[in-house]
């Protein structure tokens, strides 16, 4: 594989300006705790007088809140970056932990074949029916039912990561499989069986490196997904509770304003999580013709 | 064919058998009927005596046997949120939410492909790149938000057109529709425009991608080695082996766009069944939840079967090949 962070001649001018934008989310995402004006989690700093104040260009705008303030005198800036780290967070998590489950079923599916193979490669068919969002849709609310509301509050996160995560590992498992399936007939891997390493270290230390490739470039182009996904999950008030707001939970609150003319608590939150979607996708597009000629674009 | 037909059908009912054991094991399985139903206070007898006529003592797959004769009997429980039963409600949603998607999917349709054309044909005009940007934009744009952005700019400043709900509906038999009226048609533009947005976004760029493909193979360079005029070119003999994948994206996108009307609904809360699902999820109302799970097995799986149907009629070469297996 070419080494792709040093990004290799052919790259286009798109892709390496979306890879700076994700770079620079990436890094407000990372320094908001200083990056942020006012700090929005502590109660007392709240002023009520400030609250739903206009951007600070409008004519009743104040200089310290930039983007304007959210009907409890929060500032919105400081809102989405905090919310930004959030929607990263579980953006980046749901995709690793889909990779996990997906690599590991398709290895298996493909190393072992038989029973189990068959059974994986139904269970993934049987699921690409639905529309990842609905899945993921369900799950959260499979999950909102068994567990007690307390215990639901502080899992809200890693319940959304799992959710997600199990809504789109199918195609790493796929990935993965066909990958395996080449690689075993491969003299190396016949060398080791020879040797009697067992199966799982084969698997593990041999074919896995030689099938993540592609996998790779699944992911990045399931991080866009990922992310609007949390997003919408959120918008809907399924996803993370509302105690720390991601960008979607703050379109939300904002959203009940918008009749009102509150414009700026609904529009720069979702400014920011399209931004991010979209060189994120760019970027992912990119990524994948340079690493991956083969695939064809999802993005025609 | 008809043995390939046959084996997709076996495994759509395989998918609709694991679905319901899922909606079944979720309607039973949470939370404790008896005890909601009797209340703290009963006896063991009288709680033996429930357990006894709901058929709880029996064994889970006899009881779920029973659970499937009684959905196909229509019978689907009793929603906990509204103490209506699920029939019922769905009698009543499900109109809205057909019209909605029914509506943007013909715009994605009527839309996406003749500007997939005309991009694809017209590749260095100004519109083709606007549109090609346009669309990018399109797919990155979370559903909900377009959906607040067109309310503020419509409903809020300009007033043109209302921000919620169906408007005035017509009912016909058992049917309403909100198709017949002219503020059930301003009702339904924004949501419409809305949840056809990222599909028709998908469509237009997959249109050109394909008929691109398609311009550079042998058959259309003889074509033109024939002198054939552009026109029959283009419409005669690419066209038609470029809208065969189309289909099946457009089929699938039918599926997608089921599943995002949960969130176009709950912008515009319009009164269909993804709102109704919402909401159900928020207040745990099991009935509901399962039942919404069932619909949409059935749906994605007829879809499903659908697209592979038409794979077989249109594409003579899919029937031969995969005829035998």
């Amino acid at each position: 594989m070419r080494p792709w962070l040093g990004l290799p001649e052919g790259t286009r001018r798109g892709t390496r300006i979306a890879l700076a934008v994700c770079l620079g989310y990436v890094l407000l995402a990372a320094f908001a705790r200083w990056l942020a004006p006012h700090p929005v989690f502590d109660l007392r700093s709240l002023d009520l007088l400030n609250a739903s104040l206009p951007p600070a260009w409008e004519a009743d705008g104040q200089r310290g809140f930039l983007l304007g303030t959210d009907e409890q005198g929060r500032d919105v800036l400081s809102g989405v970056l905090f919310g930004l780290r959030l929607s990263l967070l579980v953006g980046v998590g749901a995709v690793l932990v889909a990779m996990v489950l997906g690599v590991a079923a398709g290895l298996v599916s493909g190393y072992r074949g038989g029973w189990l193979d068959a059974l994986l490669m139904r269970a993934a068919d049987a699921q690409l029916t639905f529309p990842a969002i609905l899945v993921a849709l369900l799950l959260d609310g499979v999950a909102r039912t068994l567990l007690p509301r307390s215990v639901h509050e502080t899992l809200g996160v890693p319940v959304v990561i799992g959710a997600i995560a199990l809504a789109q590992w199918v195609p790493f498992a796929r990935a993965a499989r066909v990958g395996t399936l080449v690689e075993r007939e491969k003299g190396y891997v016949q060398a080791a069986q020879v040797m009697a390493r067992p199966g799982w270290a084969i698997a593990l230390s041999h074919v896995l490196p030689n099938v993540m490739g592609p996998i790779l470039v699944i992911a990045t182009i399931g991080l866009g997904n990922a992310i609007l996904t949390e997003a919408t999950l959120s918008f809907l008030g399924v996803g993370i509770p509302p105690t720390s707001p991601s960008l979607g939970t703050l379109v939300r609150n904002g959203s009940a304003y918008l009749p009102s003319g509150a414009w700026w608590m609904v529009v720069f939150p979702g400014l920011a999580l399209a931004g991010l979607v979209l060189a994120v996708n760019v970027a992912g597009d990119g990524l994948r013709d340079v690493l991956d000629p083969k695939q064809r674009s999802t993005v025609p | 064919m008809i043995a390939g037909l046959l084996t997709r059908l076996l495994q759509g009912v395989g998918v609709m058998l694991v679905v319901g054991l899922l909606a079944f094991a979720v309607s039973t399985k949470l939370g404790d009927p008896v005890n909601n139903m009797l209340g703290p206070n009963a006896t063991i007898e009288e709680r033996e005596a429930m357990t006894h006529e709901l058929g709880l003592d029996q064994p889970f797959l006899l009881q779920y046997w029973r659970y499937l004769g009684r959905v196909l009997h229509g019978r689907l429980g009793v929603s906990y949120r509204l103490g209506i039963p699920v029939e019922e409600l769905l009698a009543e949603r499900l109109p809205a939410s057909v019209e909605l998607s029914g509506v943007a999917m013909l715009l994605t349709l009527l839309l996406g492909v003749p500007l997939g054309i005309y991009t694809a044909l017209h590749r260095r005009s100004v519109l083709s790149k606007l549109v090609l940007g346009a669309s990018l934009t399109g797919l990155s744009l979370p559903t909900f938000l377009v959906g607040l952005l067109l309310i503020f700019f419509f409903s809020v400043q300009l007033r043109w057109l209302p921000s919620s709900g169906r408007g005035q509906v017509v009912a016909i038999g058992p049917w309403t529709t909100g198709l017949l009226t002219l503020s059930g048609l301003r009702s339904l533009l924004l949501p419409s425009i809305t949840l056809a947005l990222f599909s028709l976004a998908l469509l237009l760029r997959l249109v050109r991608g394909e008929l691109l493909d398609v311009l550079h193979s042998d058959h259309i360079r003889f074509a033109r080695a024939r002198g054939l005029p552009d026109r029959a070119i283009h419409f005669r003999h690419a066209l038609k082996n470029a809208l065969l994948p189309v289909i099946t994206v457009a089929a699938l996108q039918l599926g997608n766009l089921l599943a995002f009307a949960v969130v176009t609904e709950t912008v515009f809360q319009w009164p269909g069944m993804g709102l109704l699902f919402l909401q159900a999820v928020q207040f745990a109302d099991v009935p509901v939840i399962s039942t919404y799970l069932l619909l949409a097995a059935v749906t994605f799986v007829l879809i499903n079967l659908a697209v592979d149907v038409s794979y077989r009629v249109l594409d003579p070469r899919v029937r031969s090949s995969r005829a035998g297996s």
